[in-house]
């Protein structure tokens, strides 16, 4: 076992996090006030005493004294509206347009990874309206009160048009906190003219295990939960949230075992890795593909680039958008949000990102036909129906998560 | 006289607080960092400014990782692997080019100069992207070694190899070491080097005996100023290799800083590695202090 592991008990960690719950203000406040805080028994909790959301156990998540929602009514400020997301993670065009609509200003700032957004955002130093966040962070950022309920009354378009599934998912049931933004899948991407496809091992993800010839032209995405994941669900471990030290540990060794076989990468530029032929094997994520017709070589057609995902059991997820707690123009943020959700804007963002929104009345076998998305990559595209079988990604205990990453050191050591 | 006293060591004043700021203060917050705990519900770093309220669990696993066959010791003997042998290539490329400079190139010296700073006038982190073009499997390195019949096909330069991160970590911090090697050289008076020819030794003898004693503290100078940041350097290897095969300490800093509820592990790291680094750069002083105390006796 790895030394730096230490033996933590189901006991001990549900005490730490209770008494990080304790330390929270306002926490033990909102359960006296009979806030919903899901099923606790049985529950573990995440940071902050939150319980971890999971699909068989959904979680409203607390509404805290000092942290309520905006009231109904009021008009949007004037304006600049000040949004904290990732790189080139929006279309310019969609945010002239709401400029124009509102007659505001809006700053975009972006942040490369949500550990550094954090970061910035609970040292007090930045002060934004908007963040893009993941449902990863969402119960601490909660917990912390780092942003604030919605009020959906300025949110028709959350009803109106995203999924049923998303519209009151199971991370935040009833969507006091968060819109949903982009769906994604992660799959494995590989070059046609260069290797076998996934679908003619017995067992697909061996295609990164088996490939001969392959060595340096294989790469996992540069995310320890991703990566570690993948090396589960190839072992068929469904669980892909599980604090087992015998199975992180297990599939931690699996992927030393490809960079002794294989010399693996780990990077996140699988957008361009593939088209470029740098790589020829990647772990990858379904809007980076969707997307890889820009990156192609001059003369090389896109169907060399395949894309492939379980039928069921894969990878699946979604982003969110939230308004900070010490937003200075909640109310234009919250206009903000709905804008986003609107199905000619959210079709405008696709165009741009490859990650599909989770609307209603947006048809895969259209986005193909519309040249959305080219036909040979037609699996890079989320339905909705996926959410219900797929496995999603999603927060640990903190012993967990120092399990998961003591794995990911010991694999990303090269020992 | 009081006030003559001070007017000088007044000068060193801007030092000694640029020192402070951004030395003594920052690596005492590491310090307070690595022995400190984590906030229980975001997991960043809470410093313990107070010793006697320091926490040595994260220093001890730490250590014990790094016994033998464990995960710090391997990354450790790697990075010293391969600072050790781009230093030499350092050397060995910077050493010619800072001798031709000081005792050959005469007209063109201060174009020669030029040439060498131009290097500085680009970012380090885009001169190394710079390279993910020319060494792609297409790129322009790898058609030109084909077109001339070097390679019979693309080499993967990109795939993750030792050679290509310390090639690239030659190609980074040598003009950093040309520089105090050429100030070095240029100083040693000719008519040393003269004497010594005079006195009947051969050049070589002659360079051997002479010059390159006399350069040695620019050597050292040299190599102090490229090897500490290559330790640290984890940005290299990310863009180079990306291969947990090539992996060097300051990408397991960086994995531990950049999230999780570990960050107190990062921290124990840096001063594992500032404590090694530290045994290196006494010897540099000491040696310093020795060579300033002698008297040039050639």
């Amino acid at each position: 076992m790895h030394p730096r592991e230490r033996r933590s008990t189901r006991r001990r960690f549900l005490l730490s996090a209770a008494g990080a719950f304790a330390a929270v203000p306002g926490a033990k406040a909102s359960l006296r006030a009979g806030m919903p805080l899901a099923r606790r028994a049985g529950v573990p909790l995440g940071p902050g005493g939150i319980p971890l959301a999971r699909r068989d156990h959904p979680v409203t998540l607390p509404i805290y004294h000092g942290n309520e929602p905006i009231a109904s009514g009021r008009s949007p400020e004037k304006g600049p509206l000040e949004v904290f997301t990732w790189s080139a993670y929006i279309n310019p065009k969609v945010v002239k347009e709401f400029e124009q609509h509102y007659n505001v200003k809006v700053t975009v700032t972006s942040f490369e990874n949500e550990e550094e957004a954090l970061s910035k955002l609970t040292t007090g130093a930045v002060r934004f309206d908007v963040w893009f966040a993941t449902v990863e962070y969402l119960g601490k950022v909660v917990a912390g009160k780092l942003i604030q309920p919605l009020n959906h009354r300025y949110l028709p378009n959350l009803q109106a048009n995203v999924w049923p599934s998303l519209a009151s998912p199971y991370y935040d049931v009833g969507s006091r906190y968060t819109v949903p933004y982009v769906v994604y899948t992660t799959g494995i991407a590989w070059r046609r003219d260069k290797v076998k496809a996934p679908t003619t091992f017995a067992n697909p993800y061996d295609i990164f295990w088996q490939t001969p010839r392959s060595s340096g032209k294989v790469a996992v995405i540069d995310d320890l939960r991703e990566a570690l994941g993948m090396a589960l669900l190839r072992r068929r471990v469904v669980d892909v949230n599980t604090e087992s030290p015998a199975l992180v540990n297990r599939a931690g060794a699996d992927l030393s075992q490809l960079t002794r076989l294989v010399n693996v990468k780990v990077n996140q530029t699988d957008y361009q890795d593939i088209p470029s032929g740098a790589t020829w094997i990647t772990q990858a994520y379904s809007g980076d593909m969707a997307t890889s017709a820009a990156y192609m070589p001059k003369g090389v057609p896109v169907d060399v680039v395949g894309f492939w995902r379980p039928q069921q059991g894969g990878m699946i997820g979604n982003d969110i958008i939230t308004v900070l707690r010490t937003a200075k123009r909640p109310v234009l943020a919250h206009h903000f949000l709905n804008f986003l959700l609107d199905r000619k804007h959210a079709l405008e963002n696709f165009s741009f990102l490859g990650y599909v929104p989770p609307q209603k009345s947006l048809d895969p076998q259209s986005l193909i036909a519309q040249g959305y998305v080219p036909k040979s990559l037609a699996s890079t595209i989320v339905r909705e129906e996926e959410f219900r079988h797929d496995r999603t990604l999603l927060p640990l205990t903190i012993a967990g998560e120092v399990l998961w990453q003591n794995a990911w050191s010991k694999f990303k050591a090269g020992g | 006289m009081a006030r003559r006293g001070l007017f000088w060591p007044l000068f060193a004043l801007p030092g000694a607080v640029w020192l402070v700021l951004f030395f003594l203060i920052p690596f005492y917050a590491v310090l307070s960092v690595a022995f400190g705990t984590v906030d229980p519900i975001f997991q960043g770093p809470v410093p313990v400014w107070n010793p006697f309220d320091w926490h040595f669990t994260t220093m001890r696993s730490v250590l014990e990782q790094l016994r033998p066959g464990q995960v710090f010791w391997t990354v450790f003997v790697r990075t010293f692997a391969y600072v050790g042998i781009a230093l030499a290539g350092c050397l060995a490329i910077g050493y010619p080019v800072a001798y031709y400079l000081a005792r050959h190139a005469r007209r063109t010296k201060a174009l020669l100069l030029v040439l060498l700073i131009i290097p500085f006038w680009v970012s380090y982190l885009m001169r190394m992207l710079a390279w993910i073009g020319l060494l792609l499997p297409d790129g322009l390195v790898n058609r030109s070694l084909v077109d001339i019949g070097l390679l019979s096909h693309p080499h993967g330069w990109l795939d993750g190899q030792p050679s290509s991160v310390i090639f690239a970590l030659v190609y980074g911090y040598v003009p950093y070491l040309i520089l105090p090697l050429f100030a070095t050289l240029d100083r040693i008076e000719p008519h040393l080097i003269e004497a010594g020819l005079d006195l009947g030794a051969s050049r070589f003898s002659t360079f051997l005996h002479v010059t390159l004693p006399l350069s040695k503290q620019g050597i050292l100078a040299g190599s102090v100023l490229i090897a500490l940041p290559m330790f640290g350097d984890y940005y290299t290897n990310d863009v180079i290799s990306g291969s947990p095969g090539t992996s060097m300490i300051g990408n397991q800093i960086n994995l531990f800083f950049q999230g999780g509820p570990q960050r107190t592990t990062g921290a124990a790291l840096v001063i594992v590695l500032a404590v090694l680094l530290g045994a290196l750069m006494s010897y540099y002083l000491y040696s310093t202090v020795r060579a300033s105390r002698q008297p040039v006796t050639a």
